[in-house]
């Protein structure tokens, strides 16, 4: 399941048709618009439906407002755990009798809380240093964690493992997962066509009766996860030390994953919590993109979402970085070299982030781009090299970041300086319109050609809806880029790529100076 | 191979109703739920056989104005000789990036995106392919591009030389993560003295040069060796007669690859020496990495359906997969422990991994191996059900894209499926009974001829001791 953001895509495109009128660029939106429908329920719950025909298949993508970016301290790396949970069932999926079970996965969380508390004191002992206390906290933990093994076992007498995924996978699903990012979380399936109703069904009784059984089963699993992902990995603690150093105490500061001694203390109740707190219809949204007829599709939708009612979501506002010392992490791990640059910036759907997205383009597209001729063919100082502008998220401040992976023989000093050097020559020598209008035609192709997939459509459109509030934003952009003109692109780079302000983070051998 | 055109139309209209009435028999929350029936006819691939040998499939979708066009050669790095190893991906790179007929590659990518064309090259083992991503009105641009590329690459050294840094880099990268040290120790093992088990060192790049692989772009340019895929909209587009320039132009003196692929008969004949061992890849990671494989027959085997039908139930259905379900539902001990049975033209590999925390390797794999011994005698009617309900009703997945669909085409030619491979597949699936699962899984003896590669901390040693005798190496050493 991944936790890394969506890079949010970009429309340009004022001279595709350089000898062509600028009309038939239009016509292609107008056509792909008319095949979109969007509704938005009483109770809040919006709706966005895309009719593709060219095979007998839907994809059906469910995104939620809430992330890792929504938690506390004391409950990092819960919405990721929450979106686990998830799959556990409900009331009537995944248990053979829920009025037999409940009492016991009431009960075995309980005490597998109970045993957490005598698990926190014993360690807190340790630390200070406190044998007998010790002794006693762990000898009552192992106690607890006995009585919650008892409880468990009789608490998975009464369940079907995976029923959820036994339904979908009978009614021929593909792509069955979720993932959880800072700003969102999101659920997804691909199936028939004709399944419509079935993932309406199985996925209304999600949002209404979950009961996130097997907690502290899966919570082992999640612990596995972070140690695949970050603790094994170098980029991966580098990224998220990286952050932390950055942001400190912001929403994006937090380990998306949680920490380890974070994860191994996350209880069911803090989970029911979140999950009562923020899954809500109208902090979400639905996609279904596919061989769907719109009056069809939004019936089925409408019996099974509308029954849910809104509730009040915290208010949550955009927080910006707080400005400090620039930050130079260095961390000593057995890895591949990666170095990181990074600047602040505005999110989006801001003016300035969209010159951004261009920017990024224009400096690390492919081949033809700046950063590429500059640090892997001509001064030969790394092997590769990549934006991405709005890191980690997009519902706060977030960062413009240049990875690179230093050539062999060549050092981090030498990566940085030549990145530096070709901001420097941009801001001095400019950019000319054939490099803007180049930029502008590739980034509106790779977003043409992104329309041959249900999945990618139905994952774009919900990101953009949550994001900005309309997914039409993804089609309004390129609008707006027609008017952004070469000196725009200079002006944020002078704005917010600084060569006197800027954070750093870069692998070291272990043992390195 | 057909010379005149015709159209390649399955009309297969895929029985989805049927299922829906089974999943109604066991009451659950879907129960009662009407399932409208799904009638569909498959898109229809058009052929063609060309005048120079290769062979044109077409798929179209006007929805959009803008079409793809691959040129598939037969062979990949399944080509490569020792004296070789790396030289496809050099010259995939090498093309990609040093322009073509005197243009240099910074010029091409600036024409190309200019028009937004995408140009791209893919290497892969047992196939090699070009490919042209443009919207319609630029199909002479882009055709051009890609046909100077083919035909007239400049293939530089100064470039060359930054493509082989990349790769040495690429080589110091490899170790970063455990799962990619396992999965190439395996293929190590299994494939030994074969292409297929040689893994690329720094010595192999810098054997590569430019006489190389200009030599071996030649010998990959023989028309009889090609199948065109063209799909998106490309009415009205003059596919075939610029194609047929394009190969008219191939060198005459070309010599096909020669594939030295391992067939599944030689394989087991040699015995392998690490059937009855564990080898443990010292490496110091929070999260072991753990994978056992044993060999199967070719993709075109008539025990191809069982034993796919077998691995969804095994390790490959995901969470409806006894691997997922005991290793990690039930246990929490990974986050993944899943089964592929993956085939080739010559052979195949059954493998079933998962990555657990260092304290649990023994009992994690302890587990597995328990699964993998269990499963030829114990797989369970409602097992089966499932496997085949899942794997029919998904069949439409295969028509999701246009490109897709030929892709896989291009997949069941290489491997030589049958005739009307997948208006057979079906049935084939629904016949299928626990006892012929069960006999081709003993068939080809998984588990006893399962070969295990750990990675993890050498401490482990003398717990996996005790499940089989260990052979202790390091990532980057040679299989003893």
């Amino acid at each position: 399941m991944k936790f890394l953001s969506l890079i949010p895509l970009l429309l340009l495109g004022s001279s595709l048709f350089a000898e062509t009128p600028k009309e038939d660029l239009t016509l292609v939106f107008d056509r792909i618009q008319k095949d979109i429908k969007s509704i938005e329920l009483e109770n809040g719950l919006k709706v966005i439906l895309m009719k593709r025909k060219f095979s007998p298949t839907i994809a059906c993508y469910m995104k939620f407002k809430a992330g890792s970016s929504d938690e506390t301290d004391e409950t990092a790396g819960l919405a990721h755990m929450l979106e686990h949970m998830l799959f556990k069932g409900t009331y009537e999926v995944g248990t053979k009798d829920y009025a037999k079970e409940e009492k016991y996965l009431i009960t075995a969380s309980l005490w597998a809380e109970r045993m957490d508390q005598w698990r926190k004191k014993a360690e807190k002992a340790k630390v200070a240093g406190k044998e007998e206390e010790f002794k006693e906290a762990s000898e009552k933990a192992k106690l607890w964690h006995k009585r919650y093994v008892m409880m468990q076992a009789l608490a998975k007498s009464f369940t079907l493992p995976n029923e959820d995924s036994y339904l979908y996978a009978i009614h021929g699903e593909t792509g069955y997962n979720a993932y959880t990012n800072y700003d969102l979380t999101n659920y997804q399936v691909e199936l028939p066509a004709n399944r419509l109703e079935v993932w309406a069904k199985l996925e209304s009784d999600r949002l209404a009766n979950s009961v996130l059984r097997d907690f502290y089963t899966e919570r082992n699993v999640v612990a596995e996860e972070r140690r695949l992902r970050v603790d094994n990995v170098a980029q991966g603690l580098l990224i998220e030390k990286f952050l932390h150093e950055v942001y400190g105490s912001h929403p994006y500061g937090r380990s998306l994953i949680g920490e380890m001694n974070s994860i191994l203390y996350l209880n069911r109740t803090q989970a029911l919590d979140f999950f009562h707190r923020y899954y809500s219809p109208n902090n979400a949204v639905i996609s279904i993109v596919g061989d769907i007829d719109f009056d069809n599709a939004e019936a089925i939708i409408r019996k099974y979402f509308s029954r849910f009612k809104p509730k009040s979501i915290p208010e949550r506002k955009s927080v910006s970085i707080e400005r400090k010392e620039p930050v130079r992490l260095e961390l000593q791990k057995e890895g591949s070299p990666l170095y990181m640059i990074a600047w602040p910036k505005p999110s989006m759907p801001s003016d300035e982030s969209l010159k951004l997205d261009i920017l990024s383009r224009l400096l690390s597209g492919g081949q033809e781009s700046r950063l590429f001729k500059k640090l892997v063919l001509e001064d030969k100082v790394a092997t590769e090299v990549e934006i991405d502008s709005g890191f980690p998220g997009e519902r706060h401040e977030n960062l413009f970041v240049i990875f690179a992976v230093p050539a062999q023989g060549k050092t981090y000093e030498q990566v940085e300086q030549s990145i530096l050097a070709v901001l420097k020559e941009l801001v001095e020598k400019g950019i000319t319109d054939e490099e803007l209008t180049r930029t502008q035609n590739s980034l509106l192709a790779e977003f043409l050609y992104g329309f041959g997939s249900n999945a990618s459509l139905a994952n774009r459109l919900t990101y953009y809806e949550v994001i900005t509030g309309s997914y039409k934003t993804m089609f309004e952009q390129y609008t707006k880029m027609e008017n952004i003109t070469t000196t725009d692109l200079v002006s944020v780079t002078k704005m917010y790529l600084k060569p006197d302000y800027y954070h750093t983070a870069k692998i070291l051998p272990k043992g390195a100076n | 191979m057909r010379k005149l055109v015709f159209l390649l139309s399955l009309l297969l209209t895929i029985p989805l109703t049927t299922s829906a009435q089974k999943v109604t028999e066991k009451k659950n929350i879907l129960t009662g739920l009407v399932i409208p029936p799904l009638e569909f006819d498959t898109p229809t691939i058009a052929e063609e056989k060309l005048p120079s040998g290769a062979t044109l499939l077409a798929c179209a979708d006007e929805t959009l104005p803008f079409f793809t066009l691959t040129i598939n050669f037969k062979g990949g790095s399944n080509a490569e000789d020792a004296q070789s190893i790396g030289s496809l991906s050099a010259l995939t790179q090498l093309m990609e990036i040093g322009g073509a007929k005197g243009q240099s590659g910074g010029e091409i990518a600036e024409v190309l995106a200019d028009a937004g064309i995408k140009l791209s090259i893919q290497d892969g083992y047992e196939s090699w392919a070009i490919s042209i991503t443009a919207l319609k009105k630029d199909f002479d641009l882009a055709f051009s591009v890609m046909e100077d590329t083919l035909l007239f690459p400049n293939l530089p050294e100064d470039q060359l030389r930054v493509i082989q840094n990349g790769m040495i880099s690429s080589i110091r990268q490899r170790n970063d993560r455990p799962e990619s040290i396992v999965r190439r120790k395996v293929s190590e093992i299994l494939y030994k003295g074969y292409r297929r088990g040689t893994t690329i060192q720094p010595s192999h790049v810098t054997n590569i040069n430019v006489k190389g692989l200009k030599a071996d772009l030649k010998n990959r340019l023989v028309p009889s060796n090609v199948i065109v895929t063209s799909s998106g909209d490309f009415s009205n587009l003059p596919i075939r007669e610029r194609l047929n320039n394009l190969f008219s132009q191939f060198p005459k003196d070309a010599k096909a690859p020669t594939i030295e692929d391992p067939s599944y008969a030689s394989l087991i004949s040699q015995r392998n020496p690490y059937f009855d061992k564990i080898v443990l890849v010292k490496n110091s990671v929070d999260q072991a990495a753990i994978q056992m494989s044993v060999y199967l027959p070719p993709h075109n085997h008539p025990d191809f359906y069982a034993l796919q039908t077998g691995n969804f139930i095994l390790g490959g259905g995901s969470f409806n997969s006894r691997l997922m379900n005991e290793v990690r539902e039930d246990r929490g001990l990974a986050y993944y422990a899943s089964s592929v049975a993956s085939f080739t033209a010559q052979s195949g590999t059954l493998s079933a991994a998962s990555g657990t925390k260092v304290e649990s390797v023994k009992a994690t794999l302890d587990l597995m191996l328990k699964i993998v011994n269990d499963f030829n005698t114990t797989i369970r009617p409602e097992e089966l059900n499932l496997a085949k309900e899942s794997i029919l009703n998904s069949m439409v997945f295969l028509y999701n894209t246009p490109a897709g669909y030929l892709s896989q085409e291009i997949r069941f030619r290489l491997h030589g499926m049958p005739e009307k491979y997948l208006e057979t597949f079906p049935k084939k699936i629904q016949n299928l009974s626990i006892g012929e699962i069960e006999k081709a899984y003993a068939t080809y003896e998984v588990p006893s001829k399962m070969i295990i590669v750990v990675v993890g901390p050498e401490r482990l040693k003398d717990e996996l001791s005790k499940i089989r005798p260990v052979v202790i190496i390091g990532p980057e050493d040679p299989i003893p």
